[in-house]
């Protein structure tokens, strides 16, 4: 068997030196990220202009950097000399760009840094700063190769893990996986090996494994980066779990929204099969393993490990209580195991490197990287790979280049939807399953959103609220009902119509839901509702008490005003406004009729001079009266 | 067996069994709303949160199993906040005036009489009278205390259904209903639907009732902890005044269930929960039976006939009449005619009065027992179901011949439904396949004589298929794949019902058919769904030709004169008959309902149904089941028993003197006969040849039966609802 796997692996470094040698590549950043901003263009322009020359270049797909903020980018290798990244671009710049490169000129606008070291004065990507403080493991691969190519993944060390778990016994990988510290990416952080014992120790046969790609949580696209970037890794981790646990059937649950996610792994399962790593006695050993996709139809919930084993089933997507664990009664009834993407793909790194080097890595209690996609109010937006224990001001400030356009800093929420909000004062926290949830917000499954001083915290916890309300699936009375109640609420204090009492009937709600909800969805609902009154209790208490929002946002208590000092007369708001409602001859002052306003703030984006401005407001009177409804 | 500890106290609990379960058996109180004993736990409604040491968050009791050593407490500080809490969130949608009203005390008491309002505002109007887990969890958590913005929900109501309203602005969403459609009656027709607040429960694709697979059994009301789903016909009817346990008399399935009644009138129908009928009801039996046994069509008076006037009369005149007009003919012109939804008591008092003065005409308005006499006798002791229902809760197989089971015996599909959960492959063969039990394999056949023949045909290679389980298809098509399911099979069961009786000859070839292959796979049981709820019975009550009081087929030749046969010149009907034949020159008419035809009666005596009689029946796997009503019959009408005392007493009959109530005839007179047991068995290897071919049976002929009879009145008539639910499933009469 490992004469084979040698044999394969040499071929495979053959294509892979063979790409690297070969003169002249352009790899795209083809993940879906690459496709929204335009690389399908870039890419049919730089077709285009080279057909005009003699160059004989290759072009190559790969997955994405992780330097989303950049795309679309490609990576411009000449020579013998390492590719070189440019970000940002637009069909307009490829013929510039492509002759100043061929000419030996590589600087301008769109330079990002060469992959590997840098040479001709040009800096190494890896100290850019948004890429230093990173440390890849699970992204080891991602843009850097063909994701489908299995001789690049294969050149890249891949499949070394799972020769090494197939020459283990399945309990030392279980043991491995076990010291390694491995905790749970999908949220909880359970340790990922103490959970492979349970389900190996269960009695029952068939028993399954299944990688949880559901993905709902909005603003976060990890799995779906990793699976398109590299999903030979996910496939690998797979199979080694199903040795590990004894799975007979490993099934893949990913969301139906991520098609090219889908192609992908399709794709590689069956190249896999084909190079025998998948099927029928793997490697040449008795242990066989088979993988099949199921798509879920995308709802949150079915994230859930109960609610997504039900819907595998075919039945409505709810969850159930544990006990039984799904260790004990899973999928169909039979011993089943569960596992974020990011935790299965942190597997294959563990068995090639060991246990020990992974646990060197990040902290005691939480070892390896944290994948997180920061987006919000930042210079770089992306997804980024960083070794736990790594302090929120790095990440918000070094990688993410600090906020965006000269604003100060507010909030950052961690932990998607049912995360929660943490003020300046707790950026010194490291990032761990620990910390965070000390404080009120928890690590979840990877989402990062920085707010500045225009988000206003009330509206951002109605906001988060409104989702999971959106998103309960409805079988219990907390989450159903309580959330709808704390989303009543929230609504009323933003349109000034809070009264005292509200906050702590918002408290005692959502301490009745956190407690009393069937799963973790209305479980960890109320988080940002409460971490936003723990640390802003003071804009919660402007607007009940004052009807004023701190931040202008809230529409209802604010309104636009014109600076007749600063207006030009320019008319260019007036001709934006969609009610016309503003008045002025041309080279005069404008001014506002805030009765017919309608608070859009087509004005305030039109006006080149700043002249318009929001200011504070009494609510509007007329507004719906309350409740309805009694007996 | 696990040790835990429950509130400090040190417990033994059978393993396998939830905390909810340790605690009730230990008298203490965890307030559940979702759950329910017969149905899976589901967890939802999270009223049953308890604290377990080990456990990071409240886990609920109702799902949770104890294991050895669990430290379990139920009501530490903070849980009963926590469940008002949640109690809170669900009453802040639900009209909860009853609940924390100021006024609730006067209001109660009034609480009970009829409801006036469609929708529900106030528990006052709750169509829920009175029997709502909501308030009891209130009370019992003693919640009084609402700080929350309450909010109905305003959804339309759901009223164009038969049978059934659905409000679900009140609903609490405890899946309860979904849990008992599925789990119990095995039909799925409605389903949580939509998410978040919206969340209720419905349809596929908010269909109606009728076009979702709804049975119409009403379990889902049974469960419903709130009013949320609700009988049209009893909502208005307010809180019963009298209940009592009895038999329905609808089918042969004998159903015992709890017969509502107020102020004298039948008002409504509930199952039994430990009963022999799982804790079910059909459709004909709780909805359509109330309708029936009130319809405005109920015969009200004696009437005898002057020219062409039925003239009403008193009891006396009508009785005499009945009298003089039989007098004028000898005892051997004289027929009668026993209807099959009477008493055992009624049936037997009905043949001696008539025996008593000599006239020997006497049959059974069953179209089944004639065909089968013909088929079976000479190989069988006597005509009964062999086995009892609970053989299809573990048969491994099951064949159902001339039967949906949809509209007669609807409620043995729970017991189908289980066994098949478990695995028993179940072919059903019908004439009406369109609302049969989604779980078996459904042929369409309007006569299975046939395919029976080749079933029969296919046993031989069945037989020897080696290591044949049964499963999947076989050579020879359906015939050859329920010939090697049963021949595998160890617990067989057949179940033959009553389509192919409509033609004589194909009852007589499909009833020996039956009975050949239920040898040839020696079958668990045999199971014969009558077509009437006392078949069964009057078989032993003399009723029926060439059978005698015990039951036992004669082999001796014997007078043969149906009653409807040449020479009848008067009749006595208990039972309406499709066409009175011309010779007949005196009718007498005695029943509940009118009927095509009832313009020949010279006399009516209007009688009374199952909820207004007393007696005893036997179901269709000889089961006993008592009727005990208290319906007051309407007007003039009055109980068989009664109307054929004051005959027989008039014809000069014997032997009347010493019975008081019918139980005096069963306990006096019926051999092996006891409610609440079985009725001796059918033996099929008992040496019964050979048979004189011209003893007698019970003629075939124009009885009208079948399942939308109720004593001849087609019961579509007196329930619309019923009418549109078959019409829908394809039944035409
Ligand atoms: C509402 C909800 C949504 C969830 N969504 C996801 C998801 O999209 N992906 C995921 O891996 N885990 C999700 N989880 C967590 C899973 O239930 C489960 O804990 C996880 O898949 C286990 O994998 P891990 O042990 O690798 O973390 C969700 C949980 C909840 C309560
Ligand atoms: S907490 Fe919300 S999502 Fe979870 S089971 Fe309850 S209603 Fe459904
Ligand atoms: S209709 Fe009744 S039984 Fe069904 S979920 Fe609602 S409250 Fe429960
Ligand atoms: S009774 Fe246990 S959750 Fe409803």
């Amino acid at each position: 068997m490992a004469e084979d796997l040698k044999v394969q692996i040499e071929r495979a470094e053959e294509v892979w030196n063979t790409l690297q040698a070969k003169g002249d590549v352009i790899y795209l950043g083809t993940a879906s990220c690459g496709i929204a901003a335009g690389i399908r263009q870039v890419s049919e322009a730089i077709t285009e202009h080279l057909s005009t020359g003699d160059r004989d270049v290759e072009l190559v797909e790969v997955g994405c950097i992780g330097m989303c903020c950049f795309e679309p980018m490609i990576y411009v290798q000449t020579g013998a000399k390492a590719p070189v990244v440019y970000g940002g671009l637009e069909p307009k710049d490829i013929p510039k760009l492509l002759d100043g490169v061929y000419g030996g000129d590589y600087e301008n606008d769109h330079l990002l840094g060469v992959i590997g070291d840098g040479f001709d004065g040009l800096q190494s990507i890896y100290d850019h700063p948004m890429v230093a403080p990173q440390k890849r493991i699970i992204t080891e691969n991602a843009g850097l190769s063909d994701p489908v190519d299995i001789d690049h993944y294969l050149a890249r060390g891949g499949f070394k893990g799972l020769e090494r778990a197939l020459s283990m016994t399945p309990d030392e990988v279980v043991d491995e996986v076990l010291r390694s510290g491995l905790r749970g990416r999908g949220g909880a952080g359970f340790p990922t090996g103490r959970k492979w014992a349970l389900c190996r120790a269960a009695e029952g046969a068939p028993k399954y494994m299944i990688c949880n790609a559901d993905e709902g949580d909005p603003g976060a696209f990890m799995d779906r980066s990793i699976l398109e970037g590299d999903p030979y890794r996910v496939i690998e981790g797979m199979i080694i779990a199903g040795y590990a646990i004894g799975c007979d059937e490993g099934i893949f649950y990913v969301r139906a929204e991520y098609p090219l996610a889908i192609e992908r792994l399709e794709i590689c399962m069956a190249e896999a099969e084909k190079r025998g790593f998948l099927g029928n006695n793997i490697l040449g050993t008795d242990f066989s393993h088979q993988l099949t996709i199921k798509k879920g139809a995308g709802a949150f919930v079915c994230g859930e490990e109960t609610a997504l084993m039900a819907s595998i089933e075919g039945k409505r997507g709810m969850p159930r209580p544990r006990p039984p664990f799904p260790a004990q009664k899973g999928l169909w009834g039979k011993p089943t195991n569960i596992n974020n993407v990011k935790s299965v793909s942190s597997v294959p790194s563990i068995l090639r490197a060991g246990a020990d080097w992974y646990a060197a890595v990040g902290t005691d209690s939480t070892t390896g990287t944290a994948v997180f996609c920061i987006t919000g109010k930042i210079n770089h937006t992306g997804l980024i790979e960083v070794p736990m224990g790594i302090t929120l001001k790095e990440i918000v400030e070094d990688i993410g280049g600090g906020v965006a356009n000269g604003r100060s800093f507010k909030a950052v929420q961690t932990g998607g939807p049912s995360g929660g909000c943490l003020p300046a004062d707790k950026l010194d926290l490291t990032v761990d399953f620990e910390s965070l949830t000390a404080a009120g917000a928890i690590m979840g499954s990877g989402g990062m959103v920085v707010m500045d001083d225009e988000n206003c915290m009330v509206d951002v916890a109605k906001f988060f609220i409104s989702f999971t309300q959106y998103e309960s699936c409805g079988k219990c009375p907390p989450c159903r009902i309580g959330t709808k109640k704390m989303k009543d609420l929230l609504e009323k204090i933003t349109v000034g119509k809070g009264e005292d009492g509200d906050l702590e009937t918002l408290e005692r709600l959502a301490s009745t839901v956190k407690a009393g909800s069937l799963c973790a969805l209305g479980g960890t609902a109320p988080n940002p509702v409460l971490s936003t009154i723990r640390y802003f209790r003071d804009e919660y208490e402007a607007h009940i008490k004052d009807k004023v929002c701190p931040a202008k946002a809230c529409r209802e208590l604010i309104a636009y005003t014109i600076d007749a000092e600063k207006c030009t007369g320019c008319t260019l708001c007036a001709r934006n406004c969609p009610t016309s409602c503003i008045e002025g001859e041309t080279k005069e002052a404008h001014v506002i009729d805030t009765d017919a306003c309608v608070k859009c703030g087509m004005c305030i984006t039109s006006c080149r001079f700043d002249a318009v401005h929001k200011i504070d407001s009494p609510p509007s009177q007329c507004a719906d009266e309350g409740q309805g409804g009694g007996d | 067996m696990v040790d835990i500890t429950m509130n400090g106290e040190d417990i033994t609990v059978e393993d396998g069994k939830t905390v909810l379960h340790a605690a009730r058996d230990n008298d203490i109180y965890i307030p559940t709303l979702c759950n329910h004993s017969e149905l899976s736990p589901y967890g939802g409604c999270r009223l049953c949160l308890v604290k377990i040491e080990g456990f990071r968050n409240y886990v609920p009791a109702c799902t949770t199993p104890v294991s050895d050593g669990m430290v379990i407490s139920t009501s530490e500080e903070g849980l009963n906040d926590l469940r008002k809490g949640i109690l809170e969130l669900i009453l802040s949608e639900h009209p909860s005036s009853c609940i924390v009203c100021d006024e609730r005390d006067e209001c109660l008491e009034l609480h009970g009489e009829s409801t006036k309002a469609g929708r529900i505002t106030g528990c006052r109007f709750c169509p829920n009278r009175r029997s709502c887990d909501l308030f009891d969890v209130v009370e019992k958590i003693e919640f009084n205390d609402f700080r929350i913005p309450v909010e109905y929900k305003e959804l339309p109501l759901h009223r164009a259904d038969p049978f059934v309203q659905r409000d679900m602005s009140i609903c609490i969403l405890c899946g309860r209903c979904v849990r008992v459609c599925e789990e119990i009656r095995g039909v799925g027709a409605i389903a949580t639907v939509h998410r978040s607040h919206d969340t209720t429960i419905g349809t596929a694709f908010d269909q109606p009732l009728t076009d979702s697979g709804c049975v119409f059994c009403g379990a889902c009301l049974d469960v419903c902890p709130t009013g949320a789903i609700s009988s049209k016909t009893t909502r208005w009817a307010g809180v019963p005044d009298e209940t009592v346990t009895s038999n329905c008399g609808m089918c042969s399935n004998g159903c015992r269930a709890v017969m509502q009644f107020k102020w004298g009138k039948f008002t409504n129908v509930e199952p039994v929960q430990d009963g022999d009928n799982w804790g079910q009801v059909c459709l004909r039996g709780r909805f359509a039976s109330v309708t029936t046994v009130n319809s405005p069509m109920r015969l009200e008076y004696p009437k005898v006939r002057t020219g062409d006037i039925q003239q009403p009369v008193n009891w006396e005149k009508a009785l005499d009449a009945v009298v003089e007009g039989l007098k004028a003919y000898s005892p051997d012109e004289i027929g009668v005619v026993a209807s099959p939804f009477m008493t055992s008591e009624d049936a037997f008092l009905l043949q001696k009065v008539f025996r008593s003065i000599g006239c020997e005409n006497i049959a059974t308005a069953s179209k089944m027992i004639g065909p089968l006499q013909m088929a079976w006798r000479g190989q069988v002791d006597r005509i009964t179901s062999i086995g009892t229902r609970d053989d299809i809760d573990d048969a491994d197989a099951i064949l159902i011949v001339g039967s949906d089971l949809s509209l007669d015996n609807p409620v043995l599909q729970t017991r189908v439904h289980k066994a098949a959960e478990k695995g028993a492959r179940t072919f059903i063969v019908t004439e009406h396949p369109h609302n049969a039990y989604r779980g078996a394999d459904v042929l369409e056949e309007p006569c299975p004589t046939g395919l029976m023949e080749d079933v029969i045909a296919a046993l031989d290679s069945a037989g020897s298929c080696e290591g044949c389980s049964g499963d999947g298809d076989h050579e020879g098509g359906w015939a050859g794949t329920i010939a090697h399911t049963l021949m595998a099979a160890e617990r067989p069961v057949i179940m033959l019902g009553q389509e192919p009786f409509a033609v004589e000859e194909d009852g007589v070839a499909v009833s020996s058919l039956i009975l050949k292959l239920f040898k040839a796979v020696s079958g668990k049981a045999l199971l014969i769904l009558w077509d009437g709820p006392n078949v069964q019975g009057l078989m032993g009550s003399a009723c029926v030709p060439g059978i005698g009081l015990d039951g036992e087929l004669l082999k001796e030749a014997g007078p043969n004169k149906p009653p409807l046969g040449d020479g009848i010149k008067a009749l006595l009907l208990t039972e309406p008959v499709s066409d009175i034949p011309d010779g007949v020159e005196f009718v007498a008419y005695m029943g509940p309902y009118p009927f095509d035809g009832i313009e020949r009666a010279d006399v009516i005596l209007p009688t009374c149904t199952y909820a207004d009689s007393v007696g005893t029946i036997v179901a269709m796997d000889r089961l006993v089941g008592s009727i005990e009503t208290r319906a007051r019959p309407p007007t003039m009408a009055k109980r068989d028993f009664q109307v054929l005392m004051d005959l027989g007493g008039r014809l000069g009959a014997e032997g009347l003197s010493n019975i008081e109530d019918p139980y005096d005839i069963s306990t006096s007179t019926f051999v092996d006969y006891h409610i609440g047991k079985h009725i001796k068995e059918m033996d099929v290897s008992a040496d019964c040849g050979p048979v004189d071919p011209s003893s007698p049976v019970n003629p075939a002929g124009k009885w009208i039966s079948g399942p939308l009879r109720y004593r001849g009145l087609d019961i579509t008539e007196a329930s619309e609802d019923l009418g549109a639910v078959v019409r829908k499933w394809g039944w035409t009469e």
